[in-house]
């Protein structure tokens, strides 16, 4: 079993800022525009659009109506509607979310985009990428990449403390 | 023929609890005795200390035959009677081809004589085909048979063929019976009040039943009819019966069995069962039903049997044909009103016996030596659960399912006949 | 006699699995399509868009009563949460007997349908089909007789949140035919359980009476003063056959005494809003100018009706599903 963890936001702000550094070189030359996915993604991508000095404030996607689960869980979306302050046609978008697990929610994520429109290029960029994939869906930036066991959880606070607990 | 005896029964109308022999030859009771009898033959019924109560008179009631045979018909709910104790059944003419005639009622009678079970009375109709307008033959029907004369639910909607109707009755002393429902006012489904308002159900106002009754008290007042209010199911028309019952006006009344249990909140989800006619009105007027018992206003207790095929129920409320199956579960329902109000068992008995044999002329309805052998033997304490599979009527439609019942009738005898025996019916 | 009280609109755990009607449901309810709605409005420019959440479901627009207009919303509702929709408008053929009602509900389910969206003419008609269907169906009452129509107070109630925020500090007034309006018992339930600060009913004794008390709301007959400080104003709809009966002389006589009009309005608070679960009748309960004036939010209640019901549909076609899943499980 592995071990519960405390990161402080001094760790994760190294990992923010590996993640400004990589997302600069990979933007090079471009205006590119930012969405995070509600709500641990939002506050990343608040922090990522600041540290690189984007233009446009990041928008904000509520993938609650485009998730595969519905079967399942039901609908239960708390988090307030999604908002795009910007076409997002001939755009390159720079996808937000705090954890990628399965990549179930960067598929739904990407779906809700294109409903919006065609994007030159999305790049997806994650704080923290566990092992669990069920998708063939990558991050182009981590923070950091964690091992963790299946009944674990990782929480994302505002002030970028991370808490790794057991379920 | 041969003496029989019923030994080892308790009669309601003894005050201690002393084990009663009663004979009867011939369909007529010959001797009541109530020194210790042990002696048994053949023609031996032991009581086992039951209560013996008089064959129980229904004095209103539809059999659905001729016309309404999907529901029900005159052998299933003969059966359904005489297995909840009943010994004279008095059947509505809403039949179809309406009882307006004497070949109908002779239809009737040799279809009763065919089931074998109670005694069936048929009600004649008060006017032809219930069209509120011609006048029926009321003589002719009476002799064929008709005990009584009623327009069934199709109230008169004019007030002077009514008073034809009640003037020519009472020039041959024929027995009238009304349910009070004003033509207008009764359109709707369920008693208009807060219940009704809530589910948006078009509503009956408890004026329905007292602006008939009105006219119907003074018209009776004026013609000399005798009347009987069938039915009855206000606390403001309880009052009018009672007024008009000081006032020496030829009047007695029933009321319907469900309606001293049932008020309208019994509806709020829509159950169709609890759809029926008059409607099931207020708490408050259920409690002065219930008084008008104990102080003896009303007279008597009907079933209103209405026995529906499952289709007939099978719509949202309003579309659903109005009526309720309610032989079954009869007497456990009178023990339990026992139980709840301060009237005796043996005054409520009296109820559907002895009153409606007063109301009506029958000789039925009491344990006396030369009356009719007619009897119903009890257990009191029994208790069983009705369900639909229970319920021996075809009617399913009966509002009481899942309740728990006290009480069973054991034996059911007509004229020394027996009709019905529970043994028999669980082997 | 006392039976057990259930509610047929919810799972064993307490959550929506129909929408028959307001009554009963707790405030969370309420609470949660309320926001799911908001959710589902695009912030940026207030319309609703496409989702694939109900992509493979189908759903059956029943219409045992002609509606073109909430069929419609509840049709584009349907559309944009991508399912397939069936219109099926029983009015014209059927003779509304339950029967055919039954027959048409097993036919269907034949269909594999997995929503039926229902108007009747029979109150209790939404309760009757709820009972007869398939676990996996929701049942949408869009209006069942003079009982319900809860969609309808929903996306009134979105309305009035929208406009005017928290119903504890408003005196809501709902004027007209009270007596047959499904729309106001289903606005009535909705307001008092939402806890609205003061709730006023007026009307003519005919088409108001005094057992509305008993659903919680003050009964009026009189109405200029009863919209003294009035924050919202809900005109009903006066049904043509009302217009003139025993129950009414005359449309002239009822505008003259019910009528909303600019006058009036002037006694109410002067930010109060104007509302019509429609369509008008102008000259009738509605002064045309009142209809269409600043304080008119009649069209917006029509826009925040597709995200109402497109939330509705949503959450019991969600539980549905949760709740085959774990009996499955």
């Amino acid at each position: 079993m592995k071990a519960d963890r405390h990161y402080s936001p001094s760790e994760t702000a190294l990992w923010l800022n590996t993640m400004t550094a990589s997302l600069l070189e990979l933007t090079h030359g471009e205006q590119p525009v930012m969405l995070g996915v509600k709500t641990g993604g939002v506050t990343v991508a608040k922090h990522l659009y600041s540290a690189m000095e984007l233009a446009t404030p990041p928008g904000e996607l509520n993938i609650s109506f485009y998730r595969d689960d519905f079967s399942r869980i039901g609908v239960h979306p708390q988090v307030g509607p999604s908002h795009i302050p910007f076409p997002v046609d001939e755009q390159t978008i720079i996808l937000v979310d705090d954890v990628m697990y399965s990549g179930r929610t960067v598929r739904a994520a990407m779906n809700e985009i294109f409903d919006y429109g065609r994007p030159n290029r999305i790049l997806l960029a994650v704080l923290v990428e566990r092992s669990g994939r069920e998708l063939p869906i990558r991050p182009d930036v981590t923070g950091r990449k964690l091992d963790l066991d299946a009944n674990q959880n990782i929480k994302l606070s505002e002030d970028f403390s991370l808490e790794i607990k057991q379920r | 023929m041969t003496n029989h005896r019923i030994i080892n029964c308790k009669l309601s109308n003894t005050q201690d609890d002393k084990a009663t022999t009663v004979a009867f030859e011939n369909g007529v009771i010959t001797a009541i005795d109530d020194s210790v009898d042990n002696t048994r033959d053949a023609n031996t019924i032991d009581a086992e200390g039951r209560h013996l109560l008089p064959g129980l008179i229904d004095c209103y009631a539809r059999l659905r035959e001729p016309g309404f045979e999907s529901s029900a018909n005159i052998a299933s709910e003969s059966m359904a009677a005489a297995s909840a104790g009943f010994t004279t059944i008095m059947c509505s003419p809403d039949t179809d081809p309406v009882t307006d005639e004497s070949a109908i009622v002779e239809q009737i009678k040799q279809r009763a004589h065919e089931a074998n079970g109670p005694r069936v009375l048929p009600i004649g109709a008060m006017t032809n085909g219930l069209n509120g307008e011609q006048l029926g033959e009321l003589s002719t029907l009476s002799q064929a048979g008709c005990i009584a004369f009623s327009n069934a639910d199709r109230p008169i909607q004019n007030t002077q063929v009514l008073r034809r109707v009640m003037e020519y009755a009472a020039g041959f002393n024929l027995q009238l019976i009304i349910a009070p429902q004003d033509p207008w006012l009764s359109i709707g489904v369920a008693h208009e009040g807060a219940v009704a308002t809530r589910l948006g159900l078009a509503g009956i106002a408890s004026a329905a039943e007292t602006v008939a009754l009105s006219q119907l008290i003074e018209l009776g007042y004026q013609t000399g009819a005798k009347l009987h209010f069938s039915r009855l199911s206000t606390a403001r028309g309880v009052s009018l019966v009672k007024q008009a019952k000081r006032d020496q006006i030829q009047v007695t009344a029933d009321v319907g069995i469900h309606h001293l249990f049932l008020s309208d909140i019994d509806i709020s989800d829509f159950n169709s069962n609890f759809l029926t006619r008059p409607p099931f009105r207020t708490p408050n007027d259920l409690q002065a039903l219930r008084e008008g018992i104990v102080d003896g206003v009303i007279d008597a207790i009907c079933t209103n049997h209405a026995p529906l095929n499952r289709d007939s129920k099978l719509a949202p409320f309003s579309d659903c044909e109005p009526g309720t199956s309610s032989m079954d579960g009869f007497l456990p329902l009178l023990l339990r009103l026992a139980a709840e109000t301060d009237a005796s068992l043996e005054s409520l008995i009296d109820k559907v016996t002895g009153g409606p044999a007063r109301c009506f002329a029958l000789p039925q309805g009491r344990i006396e030596i030369g009356a009719p052998a007619d009897f119903c033997l009890i257990d009191t304490e029994m208790e069983w659960e009705l369900t639909e599979e229970n319920v021996s009527s075809r009617g399913k439609n009966h509002p009481c399912t899942g309740w728990w019942m006290q009480g069973q009738v054991v034996q059911t005898i007509v004229a020394g006949r027996t009709i019905y025996r529970l043994d028999q019916e669980a082997s | 006699m006392s039976r057990p009280i259930f509610n047929p609109q919810l799972t064993p755990l307490g959550d929506l699995r129909h929408l028959l009607g307001i009554e009963g449901l707790g405030r969370p309810i309420l609470e949660e399509i309320l926001s799911t709605a908001e959710t589902l409005v695009d912030s940026s420019n207030g319309t609703t868009r496409k989702v694939p959440l109900l992509r493979g479901k189908t759903v059956a627009n029943l219409f045992f009563e002609n509606s073109t207009r909430t069929r419609t919303t509840f049709e584009l509702a349907a559309k944009r949460l991508s399912a397939d929709v069936l219109n099926i408008n029983v009015a014209a053929s059927a003779t509304s007997k339950g029967e055919t009602l039954l027959d048409t509900l097993r036919n269907l389910q034949a269909m594999q349908c997995d929503m039926f969206v229902v108007r009747h003419s029979a109150s209790g008609a939404a309760h009757f089909i709820a009972q007869h269907v398939e676990p996996h169906i929701s049942v949408i009452n869009a209006g069942d007789g003079q009982h319900a129509h809860p969609t309808q107070a929903l996306l009134d109630m979105y309305a009035i949140r929208k406009f005017k925020g928290d119903l504890s500090q408003l005196k809501v007034v709902i004027i007209g035919d009270l007596l047959h309006s499904r729309v106001a018992r289903s606005q009535i339930h909705a307001l008092n359980i939402l806890g609205v600060g003061e709730l006023v009913t007026v009307g003519p004794k005919t088409l108001l009476p005094e057992h509305f008390r008993e659903l919680g709301a003050r009964v009026e007959h009189n109405l200029d003063p009863a919209l003294a400080n009035a924050d919202v104003i809900i005109t009903l709809r006066l049904q043509r056959e009302r217009m003139k009966s025993a129950s009414l002389p005359g449309q002239d006589e009822y505008f003259q005494c019910y009528g909303l009009t600019q006058r009036r309005l002037q006694l109410a608070s002067p930010d109060a809003i104007v509302m019509h679960p429609g369509p008008t009748n102008r000259g009738v309960e509605i002064e045309a100018s009142v209809a269409d004036g600043p304080q008119s939010i009649i069209l917006d209640q029509v826009r925040c009706g597709i995200a109402v019901r497109m939330a509705v549909m949503s959450i019991t076609m969600g539980n549905v599903e949760r709740a085959l899943h774990e009996n499955k499980q």
